[in-house]
C-alpha cells in the first residue's frame, strides 16, 4: 500500500491548478458544499486508479471521464487535465511519483518505474475501495443482503471463489455426463462380443471357452488366462492379415438387427405410450406445457450456469450463487408439472439408451453391406443409423422431446419400411456364401473376436477413465466448497467481531452491549445488529441515520483491515460521517486513532467544526488541513491552507502580484477570525445565514481576548503567582504593540483586505501590512512553533483556564 | 487454496498430475475457464484387465 505525500491536480474535475502536501499523515479537506472537495477526492481516485466513480454507474448516462472528468472550461481537452501524486512505499521504504493523465486514463506513469516500484503501486492502485464516499456506505449496511454479498466479494476480492466453484461444478457435471456415455458405450461393445462369441456373459471363463474353442480347431495352443495382454487370434497363421468377415459371425449381427425389430422395433413400448399420453395431455393444457417449457428451459440454463451472467438471457446478477439461487426457484415453481416432466424424463432416456443400443447393433450390418456392394440399402441403413442419433439426442431435454410426437406416433425407431427386405437381402448374399471351412470359420471367428474384443476393452478403459475423472471431479468441487465455505465463515466471523468492537468504541456512552451478526447464504450476506439488547435486527429497521452512517464506516474498516491487514495504509473517507453528531465524531477519531494508527486518512468534510475537531482530538496535525472557501469556475477552490499562508503570500509578492497576496491575506483573515471567533467564544451578535464580515469578527475576537488576558492577570494578582504576572503582563504588552502596529497600517488593510482596493496598491505599501497581520496572529497562538495551536479558553463559557493544544501556554482565569 | 490441494492430495482419486494441473489452472492471475478443467478430469483410458 502506500501514502500520500502530495498531489497536484491540474484541470481536474472543478479544479484548475492545486497541490496539496499531505506529508504522508492524515489530512482534512474542509469547505462548504460546491467548494470543490469532492474534486480533490475524485482526483486522487483517478490518479490511482484511471477512473472516477462518480462518473459511472447509475444516473450518469452519457457522461464519460474524458468528457467531463476535465474542468467544465477544458472539457474538450482532456489532455489539459492531469494529476500527479508524490507517494511514499512502506512496504519498500521508497519514494515514487506517478502522474495520470484524462486523455489516455489507463496509463500510468510512474517516475522511478522499476519493477518493484511498479508492482507495490499496481497492488495499491487496483484497490479502488480505498476511497469511501457517504453513499458507497449504503452498499455496506443498507444494501439488500444479495447486493451486500457482492460489494463485500468484490471488496475481499472473493469473486475469484465463486468463478472457481462454478468452474468446478461445470467440470464435475461434464464428468458425470462422459461416465454415462461411456457406459452405454462399454455395454454396447459387450453385447457386441457377446453376441460374436455366442455367450451369456462376457466372463473370462466363458470367452475364454468360446475362443479356445475355436484354436482347438486350428491347432493352436489354448489361452490359459485372459491376461491384460491376451491376444484372442494369438498364433492364427496369417492371422493379421486375414479377412475378419466370419459368416456365422455376420448373419448373427444381421440377425441380431432382424431380432430387434421384431422384438422391440415392432412392438408397443410402455415408455413411447407414456411419453405419447404426457405429450398429449402438455399440448392439451398450454399452463401445463408452459410449466413444462419454463422448467425445461431453466433446467437447461442452470446447467450452463458458469458466472453471474445468466446463460438464458446474459443478465448481470450479482453473483454466480444468487443466479442459481434465482434459476432453482423458477424450477420449484414449475414443481406442478413437476412429475410429469421427471416420468417424461426417464422415459426419455430409456428410449435414448435403446436407439443408442439399435445404432451399435446396425454398425457391422453396414459395414456388411458395404464389402457386399449392396449401396442402396447400405445407403438407407446409415440414414436410419443416423436418424437413431438424431432422436438420442433429441431425448436429452423434455422440452425437445415435445418436438417428437409425430416420430413417437408414427414409430419411434424411425425404422423405414423396406428394412427387413434390406436385411433379409444382404442376409441372403451372406448366407449364399459358400459355407467356410471349419478351419476358416475358426480363423476369422478369432479375428472378429479380436477385433470386438479390442473395441470392447477399449471402451472399458474408457469408462474406468471417465469414472476416475467424476470421482476426482466430484472430491475436488466437494473438497473446494468445503473449504470454501469454512473460510469464508471464518473470514465473515472476524469481520463480525471487528465491525462490533469498532461500532462500540464510536458509541462508548449508549451501546457497549452492541453486536452484529453477518450471515453468509446462496449468494447473500445478511447483515443484523443488536438494538439495545431487544434484539438482532437490520441495520435501518431502529437505528437512526446517524447510527447507520457510523455502522457503514465501522464496516468498511473491519472489511479494510481484513483485506489489508497491517498494510492498511491509505485511504479516504469523503464526506462520511456527516449524520454523525459530535460526541460521537470525537470517538470516531480515537477509534481511528488507536485502531489505525499507520494509516493515513484523507478526509472531506463540510463541517468546520468536525474539521477542527479532528485537530484538537489528534487525529491530523495541526498544520494537517486546508479549507476551501469557496469556489468559481474561473478558479476553481478558494483555498486557505493554514501551512503555508505566508509561504504563498511572499511567493504572490515576490512577482509583484499585489492583489493575489491581499485576496490571499483577506481570505486567511477571515478564516482565522471565523476560527479564533468559534474556539475564544467570541461575542458576536448571532446571524442566521452565518454571513459575518471580516471587521465584526475581528472586533469580536480582540475584544474577548482582551476579556481574558485580563481574567488571567487578575487570576495571577489573586493567586499572588509572580511568574504567571509577568507572563500575562509580556503576552499583553506583545498583543498591544502588535494591535497598535496593524493599527497604523489599518489604511492599508481597509483598503487591500477588508474592501478588495488594491489596485492602487504597490508591492512596498503591501508588505508592512501583511508583516503586521503576522505579528498580531501570532499573538493569538502558541508561541511554541512545534505547536502552533490557537490560544483557547477552556471551558469556553464560563472558562478555568486559557491554553493552546501542546500545555506551553496555560493561564489561569480563576480567581482564588 | 494451500488447504485445498493439500486435502486432494490425501484422496486416491485425485492423482498428483491432476493436482499440478489444477495448481496451474487455478493459480489467481490465471484466467479462469471450465473446459480446462473438464481437460484435466478426463483423464486418459489407461489398459486394464476385462
Amino acid at each position: 500500500m502506500i501514502k500520500i505525500e502530495s498531489i497536484t491536480m491540474k484541470e481536474v474535475r472543478g479544479l484548475r491548478d492545486l497541490t496539496l502536501h499531505f506529508g504522508g499523515e492524515s489530512f482534512v479537506v474542509s469547505g462548504p458544499n460546491g467548494s470543490g472537495k469532492s474534486g480533490v477526492v475524485d482526483a486522487i481516485e483517478f490518479c490511482l486508479t484511471g477512473a472516477i466513480s462518480r462518473l459511472s454507474g447509475q444516473g450518469t448516462a452519457g457522461i464519460t471521464l474524458q468528457k467531463h472528468g476535465p474542468h467544465v472550461d477544458r472539457r474538450d481537452d482532456p489532455a489539459a487535465a492531469e494529476v500527479t501524486i508524490e507517494l511514499m512505499l512502506p512496504s519498500l521504504d521508497r519514494t515514487a511519483t506517478i502522474t495520470r493523465n484524462m486523455k489516455t486514463p489507463k496509463v500510468l506513469k510512474i517516475v522511478p518505474d522499476e519493477p518493484d516500484i511498479r508492482a507495490a503501486i499496481e497492488e495499491a492502485t487496483s484497490h479502488p475501495e480505498v476511497v469511501l464516499s457517504r453513499r458507497e456506505i449504503i452498499k455496506y449496511v443498507l444494501a439488500e443482503a444479495g447486493t451486500r454479498s457482492k460489494e463485500v466479494q468484490a471488496l475481499l476480492r472473493l469473486d475469484r471463489i465463486s468463478q472457481v466453484r462454478s468452474a468446478l461444478g461445470t467440470a464435475r457435471n461434464r464428468a458425470k455426463t462422459a461416465v454415462d456415455r461411456a457406459t452405454q458405450d462399454t455395454t454396447n461393445a459387450r453385447d457386441a462380443l457377446k453376441r460374436h462369441l455366442e455367450v451369456e456373459a462376457a466372463s473370462p471363463e466363458n470367452v475364454l471357452s468360446s475362443v479356445n474353442e475355436r484354436r482347438l480347431v486350428l491347432n493352436v495352443p489354448i489361452l490359459e488366462a485372459l491376461t491384460e495382454h491376451a491376444q484372442l487370434d494369438d498364433g492364427v497363421t496369417n492371422a493379421a492379415n486375414a479377412s475378419s468377415f466370419n459368416k456365422v459371425s455376420a448373419l448373427r449381427d444381421i440377425d441380431a438387427v432382424k431380432d430387434w425389430l421384431r422384438d422391440e422395433g415392432t412392438g408397443e413400448r410402455i415408455e413411447v405410450l407414456r411419453l405419447q399420453e404426457d405429450i398429449q395431455a402438455i399440448e392439451d393444457d398450454p399452463g401445463l406445457l408452459q410449466l413444462v417449457r419454463q422448467g425445461s428451459f431453466v433446467e437447461k440454463g442452470l446447467e450452463y450456469v458458469d458466472s453471474q451472467f445468466c446463460p438464458l438471457c446474459d443478465t448481470e446478477w450479482a453473483s454466480v450463487e444468487a443466479l442459481r439461487e434465482h434459476l432453482e426457484e423458477k424450477v420449484k415453481l414449475t414443481a406442478s408439472a413437476g412429475e410429469q416432466r421427471d416420468r417424461m424424463k426417464q422415459d426419455a432416456v430409456s428410449l435414448a439408451s435403446s436407439a443408442g443400443t439399435v445404432k451399435s447393433l446396425l454398425t457391422p450390418v453396414i459395414s456388411l453391406a458395404r464389402s457386399e456392394s449392396l449401396k442402396d440399402a447400405e445407403g438407407r441403413l446409415s440414414s436410419w443409423s443416423d436418424s437413431l442419433s438424431t432422436l438420442a439426442t433429441e431425448l436429452s431435454s423434455v422440452e425437445s422431446v415435445l418436438d417428437q410426437k409425430v416420430r413417437l406416433t408414427q414409430g419411434w425407431t424411425g425404422a423405414y419400411a423396406t428394412v427387413l427386405e434390406d436385411l433379409d437381402a444382404l442376409r441372403g448374399t451372406v448366407d449364399s456364401k459358400p459355407d467356410q471351412s471349419a478351419t476358416v470359420n475358426a480363423q476369422t471367428f478369432l479375428t472378429r473376436a479380436q477385433d470386438r474384443f479390442t473395441e470392447y476393452r477399449k471402451a472399458r478403459q474408457v469408462l474406468g477413465a471417465a469414472r476416475l475423472g467424476e470421482s476426482a471431479s466430484r472430491v475436488a468441487y466437494e473438497t473446494y466448497n468445503e473449504i470454501a465455505e469454512r473460510s469464508l465463515t471464518e473470514m465473515y466471523e472476524s469481520v463480525e467481531a471487528d465491525f462490533s468492537a469498532f461500532y462500540r468504541e464510536i458509541n462508548i456512552d449508549d451501546e457497549t452491549g452492541f453486536k452484529a451478526k453477518l450471515e453468509q447464504g446462496s449468494g447473500k450476506l445478511d447483515l443484523s445488529v443488536d438494538f439495545y439488547g431487544l434484539g438482532m435486527f437490520p441495520p435501518g429497521a431502529y437505528h437512526s441515520e446517524g447510527h447507520q452512517d457510523g455502522m457503514g464506516v465501522c464496516l468498511y474498516l473491519a472489511l479494510m483491515k481484513r483485506l489489508f491487514g497491517d498494510s492498511f495504509s491509505f485511504a479516504v473517507l469523503d464526506d462520511v460521517v456527516m449524520s454523525i453528531d459530535s460526541g460521537h465524531r470525537k470517538q470516531f477519531c480515537r477509534l481511528l486513532t488507536e485502531q489505525f494508527p499507520g494509516t493515513q486518512f484523507i478526509i472531506t468534510t463540510h463541517d468546520r467544526i468536525w474539521a477542527r475537531q479532528m485537530r484538537s482530538e489528534g487525529l491530523i496535525g495541526p498544520k494537517a488541513s486546508v479549507e476551501f472557501q469557496g469556489w468559481s469556475v474561473q478558479s476553481g477552490p478558494i483555498v486557505e491552507e493554514v501551512a503555508e499562508v505566508w509561504d504563498r503570500i511572499s511567493e504572490d509578492l515576490a512577482k509583484n502580484d499585489v492583489p493575489a497576496a491581499a485576496a490571499r491575506l483577506r481570505q486567511h483573515l477571515e478564516y482565522v477570525m471565523r476560527e479564533l471567533a468559534d474556539i475564544t467564544a467570541a461575542p458576536i451578535p448571532y446571524r442566521g445565514d452565518a454571513g459575518y464580515d471580516l471587521g465584526q469578527l475581528f472586533s469580536a475576537v480582540v475584544s474577548r481576548q482582551s476579556s481574558l488576558l485580563k481574567k488571567a492577570a487578575a487570576s495571577a494578582n489573586s493567586w499572588n503567582l509572580d511568574s504567571s504576572m509577568d507572563d500575562v503582563k509580556e503576552m499583553t504588552e506583545a498583543r498591544n504593540a502588535a494591535l497598535e502596529k496593524y493599527g497604523g497600517e489599518q489604511w492599508v488593510v481597509n483598503k487591500a483586505v477588508h474592501y478588495n482596493e488594491w489596485a492602487t496598491l504597490s508591492k512596498s505599501d503591501f508588505e508592512p501590512v501583511v508583516e503586521a497581520v503576522k505579528v498580531l496572529l501570532a499573538e493569538f497562538s502558541c508561541p511554541n512553533a512545534a505547536c502552533g495551536s490557537w490560544l483557547y479558553p477552556v471551558p469556553k463559557s464560563d472558562p478555568s483556564v486559557l491554553r493552546c493544544d501542546c500545555g506551553e501556554t496555560n493561564m489561569n482565569l480563576r480567581k482564588k | 487454496m494451500a488447504e485445498f490441494f493439500a486435502a486432494l492430495g490425501e484422496n486416491e482419486y485425485v492423482t498428483p498430475k491432476m493436482i499440478e494441473q489444477l495448481q496451474m489452472i487455478l493459480a489467481p492471475e490465471q484466467k479462469l475457464d471450465p473446459d480446462d478443467l473438464v481437460a484435466i478430469f478426463s483423464p486418459p483410458p489407461e489398459e486394464e484387465l476385462v
